[in-house]
């Protein structure tokens, strides 16, 4: 019987069979009446046969008699021979009515025998009709389990207690390889990575007792020669006596799911490193502030603007989809337009602007690089090219091929400015924008900059690695 | 305070950012130490611990430029040299091996660094 044949269309056939053997009987006994009578017919038969040819005989002794004996017979003999005559003949005659009697009684009962085999073909053609139309059902539902079992993605498979397979569905054997005959027994075992074998096993030992097998491991696939993860469990089949027949299985990839909950727990991760490190850099650069500022205000006006610089790159992180990167021009006009009206090329009266769009940068750069272009245009607009209506800020930027490797070279340059210090003079401003651009930015990232004071203006360079076409894929960082 | 806690010993810093970095290195120079690098990446910490393996002790960030750092802290074990590890990373992204090696959650401040540099030096 297929798998899942379901116990009413067992019941009914059990039905029809039982019926089939009742009407087999019914036709043996009526076979076995009809066999009697005709045996009584040929006893009497016999008997009739037997009684003629004694009257038979009889006759002609009477006639051979009458003819050699020319004397008229004595009364005495005649008499004789006529009594033996007419017993025989009375014989004869009760003999002849029963054979009478009974070759009706023949055919009354080889007419009930004909009808009852008519009534029995009848109804045995009826029941093998019946019987056609529920063995076409099961066929039926026998087709459509093997679609369903064949359809789901899951692979199926039964086994006996212990683990040993009887039975592997054809997912099993595409998945895997294996002919339904390798995977018998133990053989499955053999489909899974050499390092969950043993927890395999294991989960078969408590399988029965537990009520349940539930085991996660890896599965070879045969096309992609890789391992992939599968949910396998298999529930129990209990007999009439409640103890347990057979285990039917199912494995279910759960590859995906994984490697996405891994990526889940990568990104967790990723994250709280760098809500610390944010916090981190808040804290020097806070500590930072305290030591430039002269007087509180001071520390307000500065910290403020850092936050704010430090707020809006975190902004631009956390608004890029996953595996997109921050480009250089949206970090550029991000940080200018927090200092003055640029439109959206990001030019803006006394300040232009040149170079390709959407060049990435690493996300371990964008932090810092924000906020030096930060301090560089707090003190062009205090000190600086935006200070005085004179001055002009231009920054241009390039991509260069440095070998397997991309840079990105920036050339920030101010002229115009009349004021510029004396360079031993103390830096304005603290001279943090410096730092971060001439010790920050190489000690992060290897990056060469330059950073000087020309006649007329700051002039300022940074070259820097970004990531290739080739290393989409962001790492974490540090 | 004890300003002078660290006073004679080499302490070696790992770290990438360098906002921190320079946090740590002033705060160490604060107490008396002197400081080998900092230095951002696992190859430079491994260059320098193969130039100069007179260290005292070591300031390890777990994750430098996306690498994580246990390759030097393997090395250091070898040589017998305490450390002591900045995570901005939950306890649980750092192997069961090192469970009993001392940790210090970022932001760091700088007194914690020394007392918690200061037991690891006088066992040595």
């Amino acid at each position: 019987m297929a798998p899942g044949t379901t116990y009413e269309q067992n019941l009914e056939g059990q039905r029809l069979l039982d019926e089939n053997e009742q009407l087999r009987t019914a036709l043996e006994s009526s076979l076995d009446e009809n066999m009697r009578i005709t045996e009584d017919r040929d006893r009497l038969l016999r008997r009739v046969s037997m009684l003629a040819r004694e009257l038979q005989t009889a006759n002609s002794a009477y006639a051979r008699v009458q003819e050699t004996v020319v004397a008229p017979p004595t009364d005495t003999d005649t008499e004789e021979q006529e009594l033996r005559r007419s017993q025989t003949d009375e014989e004869l005659r009760v003999a002849f009515e029963e054979l009478q009697v009974l070759t009706e009684e023949l055919e009354v009962a080889n007419t009930s025998l004909h009808q009852v085999n008519a009534e029995l073909e009848t109804r045995v053609a009826e029941r093998t009709r019946d019987l056609m139309d529920v063995n076409a059902a099961l066929r039926r539902s026998e087709a459509r389990l093997s679609t369903l079992i064949e359809g789901m993605p899951q692979l199926l498979w039964r086994a006996v207690d212990g683990g040993q397979w009887t039975w592997a569905s054809p997912q099993w054997q595409d998945y895997t390889g294996q002919t339904d005959e390798q995977s018998r027994d133990i053989g499955w075992l053999d489909a899974f990575h050499p390092d969950d074998r043993d927890a395999a096993r294991a989960a078969w030992d408590s399988a029965a007792a537990e009520g349940g097998f539930d085991f996660e491991g890896r599965i070879c696939h045969a096309g992609e020669h890789r391992y992939r993860h599968f949910r396998t469990r298999a529930s129990p089949v209990y007999g009439a006596d409640g103890t347990i027949v057979e285990w039917l299985g199912t494995s279910t990839d759960v590859d995906d799911l994984i490697r996405l909950q891994q990526q889940q727990t990568v990104l967790v991760a990723e994250l709280q490193h760098r809500t610390r490190n944010l916090m981190a850099v808040v804290q020097a650069v806070t500590l930072r502030t305290i030591k430039e500022s002269r007087s509180l205000d001071d520390f307000r006006r500065g910290i403020s603007d850092r936050l704010e610089a430090l707020a809006r790159v975190q902004g631009l992180l956390s608004r890029r989809d996953l595996g997109t990167r921050v480009s250089f021009d949206a970090l550029l006009r991000d940080e200018l337009s927090a200092h003055l009206d640029v439109d959206p090329l990001g030019n803006a009266p006394q300040v232009s602007t040149e170079g390709p769009i959407g060049v990435p940068l690493q996300s371990a750069l964008v932090q810092t690089l924000a906020l030096a272009l930060h301090e560089l245009a707090t003190n062009a607009v205090k000190y600086g090219a935006l200070a005085s209506k004179a001055g002009h800020l231009a920054i241009r930027w390039q991509v260069l091929q440095r070998g397997e490797q991309s840079r990105l070279l920036m050339d920030w340059r101010e002229t115009g400015v009349t004021d510029v210090p004396a360079p031993d003079a103390a830096p304005r401003g603290g001279g943090y924008g410096r730092e971060l651009i001439e010790r920050a930015l190489p000690y992060q990232l290897g990056a060469r900059t330059s950073y000087a004071f020309t006649t007329d203006g700051i002039h300022c360079t940074v070259e820097v690695d970004i990531p290739s076409d080739r290393t989409i894929k962001e790492t974490a960082d540090g | 305070m004890v300003d002078q806690d660290l006073h004679g010993h080499r302490i070696l810093v790992v770290e990438d950012e360098y906002l921190i970095a320079d946090d740590l290195r002033t705060a160490l120079e604060m107490a008396g130490a002197e400081v080998l690098g900092p230095v951002p990446s696992v190859a430079d910490a491994e260059e320098l611990i193969a130039s100069d393996p007179a260290i005292d002790a070591a300031l390890l960030d777990v994750n430098v430029r996306g690498e994580q750092i246990f390759a030097v802290a393997d090395r250091l074990i070898e040589l017998g040299v305490p450390f002591v590890f900045a995570t901005g990373y939950d306890q649980a992204s750092i192997p069961d091996r090192y469970s009993d090696r001392p940790r210090l959650e970022k932001p760091i401040k700088s007194r914690q660094i020394v007392s918690i540099l200061h037991p690891l030096l006088q066992m040595t």
